[in-house]
């Protein structure tokens, strides 16, 4: 048992520097919601998505942000669930990333609704043999679940119902994933993807692409408090992320072998990964190279490992890697010919037989950041008014003590919550 | 003394009460006998081309939006065609018909006074039109599908 | 015989009343351009739900169809009003024509619209039950519970669903449309249900060559299971098994 830990409330002592962050998000949040209003007015049409490509850049913003979502969660789960005590203080962080990733998703799928104004259709109708439909289940149950676990996180009477809460939490977020992933994976239409193993490929998936939008949060926290975070923390967080990376990378290869050695398949490979336009680049550039391959170096190198630095290039690159891979994985899939009469040549009115082109525009690209920027937003609004942040870390190295003071007063003003002992 | 204060709002309360219950009565029976203007002028009906509709008025006054609704999910989905329940009957029925000179062509809103009227009196609005035509049929389709 | 004489839609109720429930009957040539068509649909008499006695089908027989014609296409647009904005990519499309170019450079014409399967995956996939089957065996889209979100496009395989993507003149009394739902062939319900036949199926056969035969799978004596038990038809993407509605002849 560690000593106990106390969480503070960050932004009051640099009220301008916060309020600022939080007005440009806040402009974006606004600038998307004003491109979701035009393209609601004014039609589909203006954007880059067509009868042909149906899902677009929104799809691939919402997914990986959706991906993401469950993956956040994954310092709290190593806390609370498989009992690593350095990992448990930042469970709060962890918890309130995952929410407010999975709100900036949402945000984002529901606006590029055709009948945004019907969403509740979408909450009082339910067809039970969709897998969409029991996707709207299980987001919303997650929401719920992670507030529970939030809250017997940082209230000291329900703190013996944390690693109960912080178990079901794990486990409904692989259900989500493997509903995330289903999605794609019941689609018989589509070649590009291979059924069940889009289930674990998800979940693997929002593993690492969640581990890295966790890491870039608490870097930026402890950043902006002048702190240093202890290297033993960050080379668990870095070994995490590297496994997770090789994860996705086992399965996607599993994924695409096994198309490959399909006689009827081998053409939407080669489709995605070599002759497809520009998908071929997005696949091998964005995720392989930048996405994998350099990130993999670094989180895993015991030069890099334990250095913030590393930490924080790893993750945005894993998290540009994981855009890519969903980007090849919606926008591909859909851009290979629907193979109405296999190994025959047609031709007709909706491009039959040919490869289908996607040029997103400013609109859908205005909403996607839009709900990047509604995330960090939605953390922003809770660092300032909870007490999430851990005031001293295990091991943490000093730096300085002006910070020290400083905390100590914020943290005074938040009463129960602010001081809320957490278990060690 | 906190039995009295409580009685006390109990009667506001039910003074309130009463008091809304009577103006909307007012406003309602205003509403139905046209001539009564208050404040806010009473819908114009325009006249209907046929002689009675399905039911008597005051039923179709409260119940249309019912009997839409139901006939909108049994025709749906189940294919049960009642062609006197149709909305494009009803548009056939009750739509404003072009003037016979030639202008300016009616727009949806004045082709369908007698529904938009209502429903902007009474504040409820009107999304059937979004999708459905608020003309009237051609002759070959008038009356419904046959 | 030529009190039953009748064109299209002008379907006296009381006549059409008596004939109901009569087995479909083929529209029959006795002159260039002059049909006689026989209570060519079996008619459901108004107030009763479409039950599963009956499943529509269509069957096309692609050595009829031409390549140059779109009577079909042409029909369906004008009867359900999916004018298109000049947008090929985005432009709503219930039919097209699909042109098939064998090695040796012959050419197969055919329409090809929803295929109303007794599996629809498109149908199995929307959250909300918008799309769904009718008991007869019609795919259809109830517009008032689509939310556009576009996963039944995904999930179809004939790439026969199309998103509105502008906003639509209500120009149509047979089919309301809004922008923002998705949509497709709706084998005419519109029609079929006073017992006349769908659009495009009237166009070829008097404009077209007469490819295109409709009616009632689940009856052996109507036309379309004579044809295919004569003759045969096959789905396309039969792999798939999805058991379609619209059958093809002339295939393969």
């Amino acid at each position: 048992m560690a000593s106990r830990i106390r969480y503070q409330q960050i932004g009051q002592q640099q009220p301008a520097k916060f309020w600022l962050l939080a007005a440009v998000a806040a402009v974006v949040v606004l600038a998307g919601l004003g491109a979701a209003a035009y393209m609601a007015t004014v039609g589909h049409h203006i954007t880059g998505m067509n009868n042909q490509i149906v899902w677009g850049m929104p799809h691939v913003f919402a997914v990986t942000l959706i991906l993401a979502a469950s993956g956040a969660l994954n310092v709290a789960s190593v806390g609370s669930v498989f009992g690593r005590v350095d990992h448990k203080p930042l469970a709060r962080l962890s918890g309130v990333l995952a929410a407010a990733l999975l709100i900036g998703g949402l945000t984002v799928l529901v606006l590029d609704l055709g009948r945004p104004d019907r969403l509740i259709i979408a909450m009082t109708h339910y067809n039970l043999r969709s897998i969409f439909a029991w996707n709207i289940l299980l987001y919303t149950g997650f929401l719920a679940i992670v507030a529970v676990y939030l809250w017997t996180l940082m209230e000291p009477r329900m703190k013996g119902y944390s690693t109960t809460a912080g178990t079901a939490a794990f486990a409904w977020r692989l259900i989500l994933t493997t509903g995330t992933g289903s999605i794609f994976g019941f689609l018989l239409a589509r070649e590009a993807y291979g059924g069940a193993i889009m289930a674990p490929l998800f979940i693997a998936a929002s593993l690492a692409y969640g581990t890295a939008a966790f890491s870039l949060l608490f870097l930026a926290v402890m950043g902006s408090q002048g702190r240093r975070a202890p290297a033993a923390l960050l080379g668990g967080i870095s070994g995490m992320m590297g496994v997770f990376l090789m994860a996705v990378l086992l399965l996607l290869a599993a994924h695409f072998f096994t198309l490959l050695y399909m006689p009827g398949r081998e053409d939407v490979v080669r489709f995605l990964l070599v002759e497809g336009g520009s998908l071929p680049m997005v696949f091998w550039l964005g995720k392989i190279i930048l996405g994998a391959v350099i990130p993999a170096v670094l989180l895993l190198n015991s030069a890099t490992r334990r250095r913030a630095g590393a930490l924080a290039a790893a993750s945005v690159l894993v998290l540009i890697g994981g855009f890519s891979h969903i980007f090849v994985m919606i926008v591909g899939a859909q851009s290979y010919p629907m193979q109405l009469f296999p190994g025959r040549e047609v031709s007709g009115a909706v491009f039959d037989g040919r490869a289908a082109s996607y040029a997103p525009t400013a609109p859908e690209l205005l909403l996607g950041f839009g709900g990047i920027a509604l995330v960090v937003l939605v953390a922003l609004v809770a660092l300032r008014f909870l007490a999430l942040t851990p005031k001293q870390l295990e091991d943490e190295p000093e730096v300085g003590t002006t910070s020290a003071d400083e905390s100590e007063a914020t943290g005074e003003g938040d009463g129960g919550l602010a001081t809320a002992p957490g278990q060690g | 003394m906190n039995k009295a204060r409580g009685w006390r709002w109990a009667a506001a309360a039910l003074a309130g009460v009463l008091a809304v219950a009577v103006t909307t009565a007012a406003m309602a029976w205003g509403g139905e006998t046209r001539e009564r203007s208050g404040r806010v002028p009473v819908p114009a009906l325009p006249d209907a081309q046929g002689k009675e509709c399905i039911e008597d008025a005051g039923t179709m006054r409260r119940q249309h939006m019912h009997i839409l609704d139901r006939h909108k999910r049994d025709s749906v989905r189940q294919g049960i065609r009642h062609p006197e329940r149709e909305l494009q009957s009803c548009v056939d029925c009750h739509a404003v018909r072009e003037p016979v000179t030639a202008g300016e062509p009616l727009t949806p809103r004045q082709r369908l006074a007698f529904c938009a009227n209502c429903h902007s009196y009474a504040a409820v609005s009107l999304d059937c039109f979004q999708c459905h035509s608020s003309e009237v049929s051609a002759p070959v389709n008038q009356g419904g599908p046959q | 015989m030529s009190e039953e004489q009748h064109n299209d839609r002008s379907v006296n109720a009381e006549r059409r009343r008596l004939l109901g429930g009569a087995a479909a009957l083929a529209g029959l040539a006795i002159a260039p351009g002059v049909f006689l068509v026989q209570a060519a649909v079996p008619t459901r008499p108004d107030g009763t739900p479409a039950t599963d006695q009956v499943r529509w089908g269509m069957l096309v027989d692609t050595n009829r169809c031409r390549t140059n014609c779109d009577a079909c296409v042409t029909a369906c647009r004008d009867e359900n009003g999916w004018h298109g904005h000049g947008r090929p990519e985005t432009d709503v499309k219930w039919i097209r024509k699909i042109t098939i170019t064998e090695e040796d450079g012959r050419r197969t014409s055919l329409p090809m619209m929803c295929q109303h399967c007794a599996k629809p995956p498109c149908a199995y996939v929307c959250p909300t039950g918008a799309t769904f089957r009718r008991d007869d065996g019609v795919v259809l889209v109830d517009k008032h519970l689509c939310i556009g979100c576009r996963y039944c496009m995904m999930a179809c395989p004939y790439q026969v669903r199309f998103f509105v993507h502008e906003p639509v003149a209500a120009d149509s009394p047979n089919h309301p449309r809004g922008k923002g739902t998705v949509e497709g062939c709706n084998l005419c319900v519109h029609r079929i249900d006073r017992g006349v036949l769908p659009a495009c199926v009237e166009a070829c056969a008097s404009s077209g060559r007469g490819a295109l035969i409709f009616g009632d799978l689940n009856n052996p004596r109507s036309e379309i299971s004579r044809a295919i038990a004569a003759h045969g038809a096959e789905s396309v993407r039969a792999d798939l098994k999805l058991d379609t509605g619209v059958r093809y002849q002339g295939l393969s």
